[in-house]
């Protein structure tokens, strides 16, 4: 194949594959703009009215304000949580490290469904009534965000000279807690950040939890959005949309913090 | 016949024109080194001479055959890359095999021909190892026995060495020399080690900046250097410009001059020396530096700095930094540029 | 000395006390649970149920063909993409990537919704296919339609998945083998792709993984009508009719053990391809 054919090749499957992917996003951004779009090719009727209604509907802001505050409480609880004992395993018992990766894969290899059943059946009842408060998806959502707080910091960890960094702290006196606090942490804190917000876009994008367990009680956004698939699909579309731009912007600010 | 003829061979990278109008020969059965610093284009010329790089302008022959356009897996060229690039999923004995199956040689035929390379080689006991096994020496010689194997018109190698160290270096210099005269394989090599070139080749190739300074045997290439550039790059070559050479011998000069360092003396009082000889010069040692058998010494004389090889024979013949001495050039050695 | 290396361990606990409540102990409440029948005895009579159903077998079949396509459909797709987005410029490949991470993202509900829009009854791409006479019916509700939305959330991942493995492919390579003769097909058959499968192998677990684990999607675009193991589970302990926890443990527990299964039947594949260290 020669050079430029190969070129026209590549750039055409790639275009294709995108092209393939953004569809189904560019339909519902032109849905969500338009009046009308039944039984037609092209949609008519230009307007923000949606958009409008959407913003204005206490129950989406109620919605958007309970994703919201759920998210960064439980990314708050899971950084406190996590970053120390990815830190100690590092530093203290590196044999533990394989242990704890393994760990990190779990919330991956069982589906949010099974996890769900046993939660539904554990946490239903007196003394531990958990089930419908946002209580219980906080528990459920730092098993979500371990794996990308966990990756992210130990990678850091290791680009970092994390032994003798600590040791140099200690010789200038510093307490082993100490240096964690103003070394360490200054230093994986990028990381650690990026990895927040990519955390973030997977906690409000979440529904089998929220739907579940918490259901009505606590509506959240992805519940939301479920339940007002009754309206019209172009309030819908506004919805997704609107719902897709926050995970946009913080991909991009995730991305920006990586660098 | 295998001789190579490359005329008004030129190639732009889409800001950058890295050569053009390069014109050769090479004989057939010739080892023909390309050599230059770092960037100057040798790697793309091979590449282009490989079918790797499409060129712009010019021809490439091979042979009777005009090879400029044709794809790469037609060229019956061979190369072996600076990385090696010996597929990681293939044992030795596959990775050697790997054209001849193209060729659909029958299974006996192909295992005839790889045990041969590979003893060819000394590699006939590492056959059924996987290429990240082996030591970066034996890794290169699979890649030689790859591309040998295949029996091609010509052999291409970039920088086959560079990658290891130097006592392995030397012992594959003298492989690769030995299996080249044997084959009678026309050989394009690609090197920015002048040492390399000089010990190797028939011819060199002098590049710079994408431009072919000199092209001769090595002896000359390395005795009569056409150009400042070649008595820089050759062997650290002192090369005066008018002022400098004037300063020095306090007579008039025109154009620059290439003084080896291995052709100036230090005055010893019961020798005799003849005309060939300058006039004695006094000068100071500015510094020193063991380099095995010969010590290469920085000298000021008449407030020109000068390069000085002498042979490390005597202990008690070690010149100190700052000691005084006298120097004399062979005047015969001397090139004008 | 002592004290020194026991403080540490302290931080491990509240870490601890959170992954045993809510991953470990729901996990193994639904094992125990599985193995314990209505009267509340130790039994098989779950798996039994669920084995002699034909409607949860086809729960299983659907999960499977759905998951199973939709790994291999979105496999080879991210594979021919990776190829072509090697060779873009840097730029642009950046921005490509940046593209595929965020539509990663774009699952479960809302992915659903978008879905009906462009491939619902009335959606404009069925309009479109309809009036150019590609299709006659294009059932976004059935097999078909899932398997399509499936693939479509299993492209982005492969990708992010595989494509640093393509990395380690070199640039020499191709040049070398087309020296020695082999056309670029040849190539990719005889290098490429043995020196990919282990990536290949290890996404295409993953994506039957996260096809097989996948609720929101099938249960917004059906209404929970196609039947499938996720929605069964979720069925049996969230819906409208009378609630069987332990049955649903009993699935969850066939469906985590076929995983496992095809996790292990995956590594030894990979042992036997090539390895570089
Ligand atoms: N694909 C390319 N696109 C743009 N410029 C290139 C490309 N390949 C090479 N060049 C440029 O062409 C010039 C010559 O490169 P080449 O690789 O031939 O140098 P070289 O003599 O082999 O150097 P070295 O000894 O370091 O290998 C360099 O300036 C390089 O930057
Ligand atoms: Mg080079």
């Amino acid at each position: 194949m020669s050079t430029k054919r190969a070129m026209a090749y590549h750039y055409s499957v790639t275009c294709f594959i995108y092209f393939l992917l953004l569809i189904p996003l560019l339909a519902t951004l032109v849905y969500s703009l338009c009046d009308q779009w039944g039984a037609t090719i092209l949609p008519s009727g230009f307007t923000f009215k949606w958009y409008i209604q959407l913003w204005t509907d206490p129950r989406f802001l109620t919605a958007l304000y309970h994703s919201m505050t759920l998210a960064v409480g439980t990314l708050i609880l899971s950084a406190v949580l996590i970053v120390p004992c990815v830190f100690v395993v590092f530093y203290y018992y590196p044999k533990l490290d394989t242990g704890l990766n393994i760990l990190t894969l779990l919330p991956f290899a069982i589906p949010p469904v099974v996890s769900s059943v046993g939660l539904l059946q554990l946490y239903s009842d007196y003394p531990l009534l958990l089930t419908g408060t946002p209580w219980i998806l906080v528990g459920c959502y730092v098993g979500i965000a371990l794996p990308f707080i966990y990756r992210a910091v130990n990678n850091n960890l290791r680009a970092l000279n994390v032994h003798d960094l600590m040791d140099a702290a200690r010789l200038l006196g510093a307490s082993s807690t100490q240096a964690f606090f103003k070394l360490i942490l200054p230093n994986i804190r990028k990381g650690l950040m990026a990895s927040l917000f990519l955390s973030f876009s997977f906690l409000i994008g979440e529904f089998v939890f929220a739907n579940l367990l918490a259901g009505a009680n606590f509506e959240t956004l992805q519940v939301y959005l479920y339940n007002m698939q009754q309206n019209s699909s172009h309030f819908t579309s506004a919805l997704v949309i609107s719902y897709f731009s926050i995970t946009l912007i913080l991909t991009l600010l995730a991305t920006r913090f990586n660098r | 016949m295998n001789s190579v003829a490359i005329s008004h061979l030129t190639k732009r990278f889409t800001e950058k024109t890295v050569f053009s109008d390069i014109n050769l020969t090479i004989q057939d059965g010739e080892f023909f080194t390309l050599l230059g610093p770092s960037g100057c284009g040798k790697s793309t010329l091979l590449r282009c001479l490989a079918g790797l790089t499409q060129v712009d302008n010019g021809t490439i022959q091979l042979g009777e055959r005009d090879i400029t356009h044709l794809a790469p897996q037609k060229r019956d060229i061979g190369m072996v890359f600076q990385s090696y690039a010996l597929f990681p999923n293939l044992t030795v004995r596959e990775n050697v095999a790997f054209g001849l199956r193209i060729q659909k040689l029958d299974t006996k035929q192909i295992k005839q021909r790889v045990d041969d390379i590979l003893a060819l080689v000394e590699l006939g006991e590492f056959a059924e190892r996987y290429p990240h096994s082996l030591s970066g020496g034996q890794r290169q010689r699979v890649a030689l026995a790859r591309s040998l194997v295949v029996r091609p018109k010509m052999l291409l190698l970039d920088e086959p060495l560079s990658a290891l160290d130097a006592r392995i270096r030397k012992h594959l210099r003298q492989q690769i020399c030995a299996i080249q005269r044997e084959l009678k394989l026309t050989t394009v090599f690609v090197t920015h080690d002048q040492e390399e070139a000089l010990t190797m080749s028939d011819r060199i190739a002098l590049m710079n900046e994408g431009k072919i300074i000199q092209c001769d045997p090595p002896e000359k290439l390395y005795i009569e250097p056409s150009s400042d550039f070649t008595a820089r790059f050759m062997g650290q070559y002192n090369v005066l410009d008018a002022d400098q050479a004037q300063q020095l011998f306090k007579e008039s000069y025109q154009g620059s001059l290439a003084i080896r360092p291995e052709s100036i003396y230090v005055f010893e009082d019961n020798r005799q020396y003849d005309e060939r000889f300058s006039e004695k010069i006094a000068a100071t040692v500015k510094s020193h530096q063991l380099l095995g058998s010969i010590i290469r010494y920085q000298l000021i004389a008449n407030n020109v700095e000068l390069t000085v090889d002498l042979l490390n024979r005597h202990a008690e013949r070690l010149f100190d930094v700052g000691s005084e001495l006298s120097i004399l050039i062979d005047k015969s050695a001397m090139r004008h540029l | 000395m002592n004290n020194r290396l026991c403080r540490p361990f302290l931080v491990f606990i509240p870490f601890f006390i959170i992954l045993g409540l809510f991953q470990l102990a729901p996990l193994v409440w639904v094992v125990i649970n599985s193995f314990i029948n209505n009267d509340g005895h130790w039994s098989l009579a779950n798996y039994q149920q669920v084995v002699s159903s034909p409607f949860y077998r086809q729960a299983f079949t659907h999960s499977f063909l759905v998951s199973i396509f939709s790994a291999v459909a979105g496999l080879l797709i991210a594979t021919i993409g990776c190829a072509s987005l090697r060779h873009m410029q840097g730029k642009i490949r950046n921005i490509m990537i940046a593209f595929t991470n965020m539509t990663s993202n774009f699952a479960g509900v809302p992915l659903a919704f978008a879905f009906i829009i462009v491939l619902g009854f009335n959606g404009a791409i069925t309009l479109i296919l309809r009036k150019w006479g590609w299709i006659n019916s294009f059932d976004l509700y059935g097999t078909q339609g899932l398997s399509v939305v499936y693939t479509y959330f299993q492209i982005p991942l492969a990708m992010l998945l595989l494509y640093p493995a393509f990395d380690a492919l070199k640039v020499d390579w191709e040049e070398a083998a087309s020296l020695l003769g082999a056309s670029h097909r040849y190539y990719w058959q005889h290098i490429a792709l043995p020196v990919l499968s282990p990536a290949l192998l290890g996404t295409f677990i993953i994506l039957l993984a996260n096809g097989l684990g996948t609720y929101a999607t099938a249960y917004t675009l059906t209404s929970g009508n196609y039947n499938l193991v996720t929605v069964r589970i979720a069925n049996l302990v969230a819906g409208d009719l009378f609630l069987q926890p332990n049955l649903a443990a009993a699935i969850s527990v066939i469906l985590m053990s076929l995983l496992i299964f095809i996790t292990c039947v995956n590594q030894w594949l990979v042992k036997r391809s090539y390895h570089v260290y």
